[in-house]
């Protein structure tokens, strides 16, 4: 299959590829089934139109992109690079992604069907034609449009009824060899009645610069889970934009942790999307920038039925020159009575330069409900402090338990034990400065096994 | 000057010597521009108020940059197209014989009048309240002048003011609020035609709380007042503003401009009640209420405190703030905001630290009934050098009825680690089992809602002065009316 990513000059900037979308459009026709071809002209040219996001921009005011705005990149060609690095241990399938796009070919295991998405419009094209792009469009930022013009290929992963519980992990490996540009694509099924976990870590591979979008759509139907985990290991030059669409049917429960730790923007737009009556949501994260690291959490939970609940929980620890934004909305749309949603965002400052950004949102549409926030920023609690001193502890160990504290709360919410000690594990070593972009975390999970500093 | 006097001390008899009739399209014949804005227009506001020459120029530099910005879309309102060459921007009372009879006032908006109890007669006979009437565009005269002169405080319109005091004016006017802040701003600072302005001079607590009934008067005019508060070191005062406007359907455009200047220890408080006409049931009519307030604590130890209880106009667009800057400054912000029928409101505050221990505290009410949006948006921005600044804000939204919305976005902006900030919001309905041990205790449910609503909203009420509190608490009621059941 020709690749029509080849046809392009070899380097752009990331604004050109913007700019010239509709111009590179016709190079991309053939490879895909009309639908998947329609939504990426329209795309193209949706991304020509809107253009590169700009700083006035409410969605992009406080996520500069200067940085990469003008980084010249060429297009991640298929590497056969892969990475067996596992943070999932209870996890049965695991899939190797490089650049987005799954290495092995397609797999049917156990009445599951995994594998390129490219393989996925051969081999269940009405499944595909059915949930592609079904969720996109709640959000109308110009980055979706340009993972979709531009995506190459991605991950597609079907779960039909009653398969039961389902633990899988992908481990998608960025080549950051040299200056790249890769957009990841995901569509994941889950039919009625199963428990499907999903694990997911980005790891950069190289100290070039690599910009990555992802679009990812999942679907829950009526009255299965699904949970998902995510680690980024970014370089301190590399950007990731992640658009995470989940929709909620009938009694569906979606359970979220994300645990940015190292890359220069790390981005994460999560929009869940309640259909379903009863149906609940748990969103969790802790975000610990450093340097000049920036982690951006965007969490729009809009409920459109009766009876749904959502709880948001996001903390965050910053260091350095680094910038943190957490971006909280509910959206009670009208008539979904009897929503119950909270959204709580704490973040501690470390350095004179850190800086936080909270904007907890509601917006209510039905009246029986019940909607709060809540926010804090601030520094550790000095009475705290000086009594864990005044009990003999140093004062660096006294503020490294107080802030192992903190994590917690969150990881704490992670209901695999074993996850739950491996995360612990990580956010420590990121706590503690042990975790640089340049930290091989599978070796340290790894070792820290072997070794627990408790 | 004499002339002047006389004309306005006949204004000031027909206002005052018979009932106020609030609500009532006062029959007073407008000296009225043509419709539009140019540059034309501004020079002849400017001279048909004697301005000096800086005042126009201040008024083209904003109007120059107006010309290049547009109204902002970033609130959470549906606005109508206005368009803004088909308003008129200057109109002044001119003296009139007789006032017209009581008969031709709407009698829905007597009643409600009635039921306030706000007679000008009655707020005049209210121990310590100074009233400066602005009708329309001219401010008509201000009472107590002269006691508060002993004191050396100045209460005058800012056109009086501009003329007797024009250094004073000069230094401080657009010193908080730029002519180029922002879109509305910017027409004000073209356009304006009057407002108060006040001085307290070092050391002076005022002995009575200051206030100003705005009133919006002659159809398809705007007002555009311009509100300058200086408060000297260790002075005080506190200062009212109410507002009440006759039914009609055209809608009207208000965008004014407040200034607070808070020196060294000095504390201003500025209290609003906004009742403006809000439109109809169908959502017909109603005041466009777009206001920029600031106040700068720009002295160690100052305070600024704004309390807001906003139930008129059918869109507002309202952030009074505060910038910290002298350290231990204080800034607090409470507000009630009910919204009903077809009204739409996007207010709330800013409060930027710069100050070391700076402190400020928000306390945002809101209330939305019928088919009406209410938004609480407010920004807390700790700046780097605001070392040891605190924060605590507490946005509650009350829902009455499914047709309506309630909003809070929130920005939280940190930069220095050694401040902390709490922020905390609810949206809820009345809880069934209030209501119903209230109507288990005899009472009917409109009477339980109101005792309900009147308790939620009564951390702002209390911060107002007392007569204001009165009047604000049967506001509430009346705003209200009808969204129960």
């Amino acid at each position: 299959m020709k690749n029509w990513l080849d046809k392009m000059p070899k380097r752009m900037n990331w604004t050109d590829y913007f700019e010239k979308a509709p111009h590179l459009w016709p190079d991309i026709a053939g490879r895909w089934p009309g639908f998947i071809q329609a939504a990426k002209e329209k795309a193209a040219a949706e991304t020509a139109r809107k253009g590169f996001p700009h700083a006035r921009l409410e969605a992009w005011r406080k996520t500069p992109l200067n940085q990469w705005r003008t980084a010249a990149v060429e297009p991640a060609g298929v590497s056969r690079r892969v990475s067996d690095g596992r943070l999932f241990p209870a996890a049965t399938i695991h899939i190797p992604l490089t650049n987005g796009i799954p290495v092995a070919t397609w797999h049917e295991e156990n009445s599951i069907s995994f594998g390129r998405l490219s393989e996925a419009v051969q081999q269940m094209p009405e499944v595909v034609k059915q949930y592609f792009g079904g969720l996109q469009r709640l959000s109308d930022d110009a980055m979706t449009d340009f993972n979709t013009a531009y995506f190459k290929d991605g991950l597609f992963v079907y779960v039909p009824e009653g398969t039961g519980k389902v633990r899988l992990e992908w481990t998608n490996l960025i080549d950051a060899a040299t200056a790249h540009l890769w957009n990841g694509r995901m569509l994941v099924i889950v039919e009625p009645d199963n428990e499907v976990e999903m694990a997911g870590t980005d790891i950069a591979e190289g100290e070039a610069i690599s910009i990555g979008t992802r679009v990812a759509e999942i679907f829950v139907q009526r009255a299965s889970t699904f949970r998902f985990y995510g680690w980024q290991q970014l370089n301190d030059v590399s950007a990731l934009v992640g658009h995470y669409f989940m929709q909620a049917a009938d009694e569906a429960r979606i359970d979220g942790f994300n645990f940015p730790l190292n890359g220069g923007l790390l981005r994460e737009e999560v929009w869940a999307d309640i259909t379903g009556s009863g149906a609940r949501v748990n969103l969790h994260g802790f975000y610990a920038p450093a340097g000049d690291q920036q982690t951006d959490e965007r969490i729009f939970v809009a409920h459109g039925a009766e009876g749904s609940f959502s709880h948001q929980q996001f903390k965050g620890l910053i260091d350095g020159r680094a910038k943190a934004l957490f971006n909280g909305r509910i959206l009670v749309r009208p008539g979904a009575q009897q929503t119950n949603a909270y959204q709580k965002n704490d973040n501690i400052l470390l350095s004179d330069e850190a800086r936080a950004h909270s904007l907890p949102f509601l917006e209510i549409y039905a009246d029986d409900v019940s909607c709060s926030h809540g926010s804090t920023t601030g520094s550790l609690n000095g009475e705290a402090l000086f009594y864990m001193q005044q009990r003999g502890l140093a004062p660096e160990l006294a503020q490294r338990l107080m802030l192992y504290g903190y994590a917690d709360e969150v990881i704490g919410e992670i209901p695999d034990e074993e996850l739950q000690a491996l995360t612990r594990r990580l956010v420590r070593a990121k706590i503690d400065g042990r975790l640089s972009s340049e930290t091989d975390i599978f070796a340290l999970v790894r070792e820290e096994i072997l070794s627990p500093v408790e | 000057m004499k002339d002047k006097q006389a004309y306005q001390d006949e204004i000031l008899n027909e206002v005052t010597e018979r009932d106020y009739q609030f609500g009532f399209e006062s029959n007073i014949e407008t000296e009225t521009f043509p419709k539009g804005l140019n540059e034309d227009i501004i020079r002849r506001i400017s001279a048909v108020r004697d301005e000096p020459d800086w005042v126009l120029e201040f008024r083209l530099k904003a109007f120059r940059a107006w010309q290049k910005m547009t109204p902002p879309t970033w609130p959470h309102l549906k606005l109508p197209d206005i368009n803004f060459q088909d308003l008129i921007y200057y109109a002044r009372p001119k003296p009139r014989k007789k006032p017209n009879s009581l008969d031709e006032v709407d009698p829905e908006i007597l009643d409600i009048y009635n039921r306030l109890g706000i007679p000008l007669e009655e707020q005049k006979a209210l121990a310590g309240v100074a009233v400066d009437a602005v009708l329309d565009s001219v401010s008509v005269k201000t009472t107590f002048q002269e006691e508060l002169r002993k004191q050396g405080i100045i209460f005058c319109p800012i056109s009086d003011a501009i003329r007797d005091y024009p250094d004073l004016v000069r230094k401080y006017l657009g010193s908080v609020v730029p002519y180029s802040d922002n879109f509305y701003a910017a027409l004000n600072s073209a356009v304006f035609t009057d407002g108060s302005f006040v001085f307290v001079p070092k050391g002076v607590h005022s002995p009575m709380e200051l206030s100003s009934y705005f009133r919006i008067n002659a159809r398809g005019t705007g007002q555009f007042e311009r509100t300058l508060v200086i408060v000297e070191e260790g002075g005080y005062v506190s200062y009212l503003e109410g507002c009440t406007a006759p039914q009609r359907d055209e809608n009207q455009l208000h965008a004014a401009v407040v200034e607070l200047i808070a020196h060294k220890d000095a504390e201003i408080k500025y209290s609003t009640v906004q009742n403006w006409y809000p439109g109809d049931k169908e959502g017909k009519g109603g005041i466009f209420n777009f206001v920029t307030k600031r106040g700068i604590c720009l002295g160690d130890r100052s305070k600024i405190s704004w309390t807001q209880v906003e139930t008129g106009s059918a869109i507002t667009w309202k952030y009074p703030s505060t910038i910290l800057k002298g350290d231990d400054s204080v800034a607090e912000f409470y507000s009630v905001a009910v919204t009903n029928n077809y009204q739409q409101a996007d207010t709330g505050t800013k409060m930027i630290h710069i100050g070391r221990n700076t402190r400020s505290t928000i306390i945002s009410k809101g209330i939305s009934a019928g088919h009406s949006q209410n938004t609480y948006r407010g920004q807390v921005h700790v700046k780097k050098s605001a070392v040891g600044a605190r924060n605590y804000s507490v946005c509650d939204s009350l829902l009455m009825g499914d047709k309506c919305g309630a909003h809070t976005f929130p920005y939280i902006d940190i930069e220095n680690r050694h401040a902390t900030v709490e922020h905390e919001a609810t949206t809820s309905k009345i809880s069934d089992d209030q209501l119903f041990y209230l109507q288990q205790r005899g009472l009917d449910e409109e009477s339980a809602v109101n005792m309900i609503v009147n308790g939620y909203a009564k951390e702002v009420l209390r911060q107002l002065p007392m007569e204001f509190a009165v009047e604000a608490q049967k506001l509430l009621e009346i705003s209200l009316e009808g969204s129960v059941g």
